[in-house]
C-alpha cells in the first residue's frame, strides 16, 4: 500500500518533470520561430544580396558585457547588411570560464570566435603560441585614441591581442553619509597621514572600520606601490616584491591593522559576492577601487546612491601620482577560428571605436579607453545618465583630475603565479597573522622566483 | 520489515538504554538535518539576504517569499541542465551496471589465466584517485574525439571498480550449482549469466544502481572538463555557475540546490528496501 | 545413394558451423576473458595509457601549441616549493581526520542501529543517509554559506549562542579544517554506517547466542564478535575513506569559490593540480604533482593490503 503510494507519487512527479521540459521546449521552439523572420528581413529588404549571416560564438564572465556586444552587433548589422552577424553569446563562471577555455585552447576544440579574458588569467594565455588574432591591422583608425598603456597589457611582443575594456583609473569612494556625521570631510584627505588621521576619526566616532586591508587580490597593494614608482614585476617580467617600496606599501596597511583602525571585509576582497554584501551594507565607508565597481555600486546597490562620493586616492607625498589602471579584461578572437576576420573586426568596432565606447560609459559605467569621447560634455555630463546620477559628484570630472597621473601596471608571464601567491599567502600573513613585514617578502619573492619563468 | 539477526534477545532489553539511544539518534539527525532546514529556509528568502547573512535558521514570515521558485521554475536552462543530468545519470547507471556486472560474474564464477592480477587490477583502479589522471585522461578523451559528447563522461566509469568488486563479493555468496544446472539445460555461457544471475542479482544491482547513481548525479569535475557547451551542461556545473560575482543569480541559486536534491531523493525512498538488502548481501566477505 | 550422402555431409557442413558458432558461445575457456573483457580495455585506454601519458609529460613544459622536453626541471621546482608541501600537509591531515571520525563514530551508530534495544531504525538509517544525495557543489554551497564569517549565518550563530565569540572559520587553518572534515562527515557518515550495518547483518546468530549463554555482556560481544567479524568491512571502509581523503577537490573548489583559501589552508594536493594544471595552463608541473601522488597513493595501499592480508586471500 504504501509502496504503491510511492510509485504514484514517482510517476506524477516523472510525468510532471517531463510535461515541464515539454513545456519549456515549446517555448524555445516558439523563440525561434519569432526569431526567424526577423533575421531574414534584411534579406527582404535587399533582395541582391544573399542574408548570409555569420554566427559568432562569444564567451565572457559578465553579463553586461554580452549584452554590450548584442547591442553593438545590432549596429553592425545595421551598417553592414553584407556581412551580417548573429551573436551566439555563452556566460560561464569567472574561473570555470577560463579553465574551460585553456582546456578547449589545448584541443583546438570548441574554441568560441570572441573571448573575454580577465587580466589576471591573461599571463596564462600569453606562454608558447598566441592562439589569439592580433588586432592591431583593424584597429589602426582607432588606435591613436585608444589610452596606450591599456593597449601594451594586452600585448606581446608589439603584437595586441585583447581589446581593452576600460582604463579602470582607481579612485577611492566613500561613503558620505558615514563620514560625515564622524566629522571627516573627504576632500581634505590629500596623502596617508590625512587619511590615517581619518581612519582613527572615524573608528573613535563610530566604533567600526572605514575601511578594509585587503588579504585577497593586491589592488591596495598595487596602488600604494605604484605611488611610489614601483612594479610587481622587473623589467624581464620577474617578481620584484623584496623592495623598500613594497615594504613601505604592506607596513603602513600592517600598522593599521595593528592600531585597530582597519578591519577586515568577508572573502578579503570587496568584488565578491560577500564583499559587495559588507560595502552595500555600509561596513565599509572609504573603498580604494578602479572605476569600474561604479557599474557594482549603480547596478547592486541601489541603497547606496546619493551618498557616494568619488575623489582621487590619497598619496604618500603630494606629487606623486594618484592613480593607477587596474583590473580589466581583453577580448579576443580565435586565430583559429573559421570566422577570424570577422570577429576581430567586430571585436575592434563594439570595443575601440568612439560608438562601442560611449555604450561602455552610458551602459557599463566604465572609463573608456578612447579618449576622443572623453571632451563630449554632453556625454560626461548628461544629468540623464545613471551613473551620474548617483554620485554626488561628477566621475568624469575627477577622471579629468587625475588624466595624467594614471600608471600603468604590467602584466607579464608571471603575473597570475604572482597574484595568486600574494592573495594567498603574504597578505594573509603580514595582515592577518601580522608577520614581520621584511621577512614575508623575502620569502614571498623566494618562492615565486623558484616558480618563475623568464620572459620567452 | 522483518527483524534481522538482532543480536540481543527480545526480553532482555533495557528500557533506559533504549530512551538513552533514541534520544542520541534524534539529536544526531536534527544536527545532521540543520543544512537541510537552514538551505530550505533560505531559499524562501529575498536572495540579497544570502550574501549578507549566510545560511541561518530565522525566519519571519513577512520576508519570506516565493519569489526564487517563481524565478526558477520560469527559467529554462536550470530546466535543461536538470534534464541533462537525468540522461547522463540514467544512461550511466544503466550501462554502468549492466557493465560491471558482467565484469563482475566473469571473475566470480570463472578460473583463468591471470585472473588473480587483474583482480588486483580492480582494486588498484578503486585506490588510485581518478582526478590525479584528469589531465591526461582529458587528452585522451579528446584524441578519441568524444570532448563535448555525453560518451565522454561515461566511457571512463563504464567498467566501474568499485561496482565490480561489490559484484564479485555478492556473486561469491552464490552457489556454483545454478550454473551448472544451466550448462545442463544447454545454455550458453552468455546465456546463464542473462538469463540466470542477472535476474538473481537483483538487490545488489539495487544497491549499486542507488550508488551510482549518486555518483553521477552530482560529478562535478569530469562533466566540467570534457563538457564546453554550456546548453550540454550538468546540474552541479550549472550551479556553480550562478554563484559567480558578475551576476545576480543567488536567488536561483539556493532554490535551484533545493530542487536538485529531490530526484535522487525519490530513488532513494523508491530503493530503499533492495538498498540495504543489497549491501548486506554484496558486503565485504572475508 | 549418392544424393543422400550429399544430404547428409551438407547438414554436416551445416551442422559444424553452427557448432563452431556453438562452441565459441559455449567455451568455457573463453568466457571469462569476454567477459572481463570491457575490464581490460578500461584498465589499458583510461588507467595505464594516462599515467604513462602523465610520466611523459612530467619531463615537459608544455603550452598552448608549443612543447617542450625539460628533463628535471619540473621536478627540481616541485622539490623547492613551497605551496607543494602545504597542498601534501592539508591533504594528509584531512585524511587522517576523516579517518579518525568516519570509521568509528559509523561504526558506533550501525552498532546501536542493530542492537533490538533500538527502534525506529529505518527512520533514523534513512535521515543519516540522505546527505550523500546531495552533490558536492550543493553541500559545499550550502557549508560556504553556514561558515559564513559573519554573526548571524548558522554556524557563528551557534558559537555565539554557546557565549564563544565569532569565528572566521574559512580564513583560519583550523576551524577551516574543521569545516572541510564536517562537511565530509556530514556526507559520509550514512554511508559508512550502512556498509557496518551490512556487515553487522551478516554475523551469524548463533555467535552471539553462544555468547549470552557463557554470560557475555554487551561490550564484549562487540569486542569479541562483533569487530573480528567486521574485519573486512573494515578494511573496505579504510580503503574507500583514503581514496576520498586524498581525492578531494570539488568541497575545496566550492567552499572557497574556486579561489585560492587564505594561506593555502585549504589547498588539497588535487586541488593543486588543477591550480597549476589548468588554473595557471602549466599541465608538466601538474602532471609532475600528479605522478608523485599517484606514489604516495600506491604506497600506502600497498601497506594497508600487505599488512590486512588482502592479497593473500584473493589468492586462494
Amino acid at each position: 500500500m504504501k509502496k504503491s503510494l510511492l510509485w504514484v507519487i514517482v510517476l506524477i512527479l516523472s510525468i510532471s518533470i517531463i510535461a515541464s521540459f515539454s513545456f519549456t521546449g515549446c517555448k524555445k521552439a516558439e523563440v525561434v520561430e519569432e526569431e526567424a523572420p526577423a533575421a531574414e528581413e534584411p534579406a527582404a529588404e535587399e533582395p541582391a544580396k544573399e542574408a548570409e549571416v555569420t554566427t559568432l560564438e562569444v564567451w565572457s564572465f559578465v553579463q553586461p558585457f554580452l549584452d554590450h556586444y548584442e547591442k553593438m552587433a545590432g549596429f553592425w548589422n545595421e551598417e553592414n547588411p553584407d556581412r551580417q552577424i548573429e551573436l551566439k553569446p555563452t556566460l560561464l563562471e569567472w574561473g570555470p570560464m577560463h579553465d574551460k577555455l585553456a582546456i578547449v585552447l589545448q584541443s583546438g576544440e570548441g574554441v568560441p570566435d570572441i573571448v573575454d579574458i580577465e587580466i589576471g588569467k591573461w599571463p596564462n594565455f600569453m606562454t608558447g603560441e598566441v592562439p589569439f588574432v592580433d588586432l592591431t591591422p583593424y584597429a589602426k583608425d582607432y588606435i591613436d585614441d585608444i589610452v596606450e598603456s591599456r593597449l601594451e597589457i594586452y600585448s606581446k611582443n608589439g603584437k595586441v591581442y585583447g581589446a581593452p575594456t576600460h582604463v579602470g583609473a582607481t579612485v577611492m569612494y566613500y561613503n558620505v553619509d558615514l563620514i560625515e556625521p564622524a566629522g571627516i570631510d573627504y576632500t581634505t584627505l590629500i596623502t596617508w597621514d590625512d587619511f590615517e588621521n581619518a581612519l582613527r576619526t572615524y573608528k573613535e566616532a563610530t566604533g567600526k572600520y572605514m575601511t578594509y586591508a585587503e588579504t585577497y587580490g593586491a589592488y591596495q597593494f598595487t596602488y600604494l606601490l605604484t605611488q611610489q614608482g614601483k612594479d610587481l614585476i622587473d623589467e624581464e617580467g620577474m617578481p620584484n616584491l623584496d623592495t623598500p617600496e613594497a615594504l613601505k606599501a604592506v607596513s603602513l596597511i600592517q600598522k593599521w591593522v595593528k592600531e585597530d583602525i582597519v578591519g577586515f571585509i568577508p572573502t578579503g576582497n570587496a568584488d565578491t559576492a560577500e564583499g559587495k554584501a559588507a560595502v552595500a551594507a555600509g561596513d565599509i565607508a572609504a573603498l580604494g577601487y578602479p572605476f569600474w565597481y561604479m557599474s557594482r555600486l549603480v547596478d547592486e546597490m541601489p541603497n547606496l546612491s546619493g551618498k557616494i562620493a568619488i575623489a582621487p586616492l590619497p598619496v604618500f607625498e603630494v606629487g606623486q601620482p594618484r592613480s593607477v589602471g587596474l583590473g580589466g579584461t581583453g577580448t579576443v578572437a580565435y586565430a583559429n577560428g573559421e570566422h577570424a576576420d570577422l570577429a576581430a573586426e567586430f571585436i575592434v568596432y563594439a570595443k575601440l571605436s568612439p560608438e562601442g565606447n560611449r555604450y561602455m560609459w552610458t551602459d557599463l559605467g566604465y572609463d573608456p579607453v578612447n579618449k576622443s569621447i572623453w571632451g563630449e560634455r554632453d556625454l560626461t555630463h548628461d544629468e540623464g545618465n545613471k551613473f551620474i546620477q548617483y554620485f554626488i559628484n561628477n566621475p568624469f570630472d575627477v577622471l579629468m583630475e587625475i588624466e595624467d597621473e594614471i600608471m600603468c601596471v604590467k602584466t607579464m608571464q608571471n603575473s597570475g603565479i604572482i597574484n595568486d601567491y600574494l592573495s594567498a599567502n603574504t597578505f594573509n600573513r603580514i595582515y592577518v597573522n601580522l608577520e614581520d613585514p621584511a621577512t614575508v617578502l623575502a620569502e614571498t619573492q623566494r618562492d615565486l622566483m623558484n616558480e618563475a619563468k623568464p620572459a620567452e | 520489515m522483518k527483524p534481522g539477526n538482532q543480536h540481543t534477545s527480545k526480553l532482555n532489553y533495557n528500557p533506559v538504554a533504549r530512551v538513552a539511544m533514541v534520544i542520541f539518534f534524534v539529536v544526531l539527525c536534527t544536527i545532521i538535518m540543520l543544512p537541510f532546514v537552514s538551505m530550505i529556509l533560505t531559499s524562501f528568502k529575498p536572495s540579497d539576504q544570502l550574501m549578507r547573512d549566510g545560511f541561518n535558521l530565522s525566519f519571519s514570515r513577512d520576508i519570506m517569499t516565493l519569489e526564487n521558485y517563481k524565478a526558477l521554475f520560469t527559467n529554462a536552462t536550470y530546466f535543461r541542465w536538470y534534464a541533462n543530468s537525468i540522461i547522463i545519470t540514467i544512461i550511466q547507471v544503466v550501462l554502468s551496471l549492466f557493465v560491471s556486472a558482467w565484469v563482475g560474474y566473469g571473475f566470480a564464477f570463472y578460473q583463468f589465466k591471470g585472473k588473480n592480477f587483474l583482480f588486483v587490477c580492480v582494486m588498484i583502479i578503486m585506490m588510485v584517485p581518478f582526478e590525479i589522471l584528469m589531465l591526461p585522461l582529458y587528452i585522451q578523451i579528446n584524441s578519441l574525439g568524444l570532448v563535448n559528447s555525453i560518451w565522454g563522461i561515461i566511457l571512463p566509469y563504464l567498467a566501474y571498480a568499485m561496482a565490480i568488486f561489490f559484484f564479485v563479493q555478492y556473486l561469491k555468496g552464490i552457489p556454483k550449482d545454478i550454473v551448472d544446472a544451466g550448462r545442463v539445460d544447454g545454455c550458453s555461457e552468455y546465456g546463464i549469466f542473462l538469463r540466470l544471475i542477472l535476474p538473481i542479482m537483483k538487490p545488489a544491482l539495487a544497491a549499486m544502481a542507488i550508488l551510482i547513481g549518486v555518483f553521477s548525479w552530482n560529478n562535478y569535475l569530469w562533466p566540467l572538463l570534457v563538457l564546453s557547451d554550456p546548453a550540454k551542461f550538468t546540474l552541479p556545473i550549472g550551479l556553480n555557475s550562478l554563484v559567480s560575482p558578475y551576476g545576480n543569480n543567488y536567488q536561483l541559486l539556493v532554490a535551484g540546490s533545493v530542487m536538485s536534491v529531490i530526484p535522487l531523493l525519490i530513488l532513494f525512498l523508491c530503493a530503499q528496501e533492495h538498498f540495504i538488502e543489497g549491501m548486506t548481501s554484496g558486503s565485504v566477505k572475508g | 545413394m549418392n544424393k543422400e550422402n550429399k544430404i547428409n555431409k551438407r547438414f554436416k557442413k551445416s551442422n559444424l558451423n553452427k557448432s563452431s558458432w556453438k562452441s565459441i558461445l559455449y567455451s568455457q575457456k573463453l568466457a571469462p576473458y569476454v567477459f572481463v573483457l570491457p575490464f581490460i580495455l578500461t584498465f589499458l585506454i583510461f588507467f595505464i595509457y594516462p599515467i604513462i601519458r602523465t610520466s611523459i609529460m612530467s619531463f615537459q613544459d608544455i603550452s598552448i601549441g608549443r612543447v617542450n622536453f625539460i628533463g628535471l626541471n619540473n621536478y627540481i621546482r616541485l622539490f623547492k616549493d613551497s605551496t607543494f608541501y602545504i597542498a601534501v600537509r592539508n591533504s594528509v591531515t584531512y585524511t587522517i581526520l576523516t579517518l579518525a571520525i568516519l570509521i568509528p563514530l559509523p561504526l558506533l551508530f550501525a552498532w546501536m542501529l542493530n542492537s533490538r534495544t533500538m527502534i525506529g531504525q529505518d527512520v533514523f538509517k534513512s535521515l543519516l543517509f540522505i546527505p550523500i544525495l546531495t552533490s558536492v557543489v550543493v553541500a559545499g554551497i550550502t557549508f560556504r554559506f553556514m561558515f559564513n564569517s559573519t554573526d548571524k549565518a548558522l554556524a557563528n550563530s551557534l558559537v555565539i549562542l554557546l557565549g564563544g565569540e565569532k569565528i572566521q572559520w574559512l580564513s583560519r587553518r583550523w576551524p577551516a579544517m574543521m569545516v572541510m572534515v564536517l562537511l565530509c562527515f556530514w556526507r559520509w557518515a550514512g554511508m559508512n554506517t550502512v556498509y557496518f550495518l551490512a556487515g553487522l547483518k551478516q554475523i551469524p546468530e548463533e555467535l552471539y547466542e553462544a555468547a549470552d549463554i557463557d554470560g557475555a555482556n554487551g561490550w564484549n560481544k562487540f569486542r569479541y564478535i562483533s569487530l573480528p567479524c567486521l574485519r573486512p568491512t573494515m578494511i573496505y571502509v579504510l580503503t574507500i575513506s583514503i581514496y576520498g581523503g586524498l581525492s578531494m577537490i570539488t568541497e575545496y573548489l566550492m567552499l572557497w569559490g574556486g579561489k585560492s583559501s587564505p594561506q593555502n589552508i585549504g589547498l588539497t594536493i588535487v586541488g593543486y593540480i588543477y591550480q597549476k594544471g589548468i588554473n595557471q595552463n602549466n599541465m608538466g608541473y601538474a602532471s609532475c604533482v600528479g605522478l608523485i601522488l599517484l606514489f604516495i597513493v600506491l604506497a600506502i595501499n600497498l601497506v594497508i593490503l600487505r599488512t590486512t592480508g588482502v592479497f593473500g586471500k584473493e589468492r586462494d
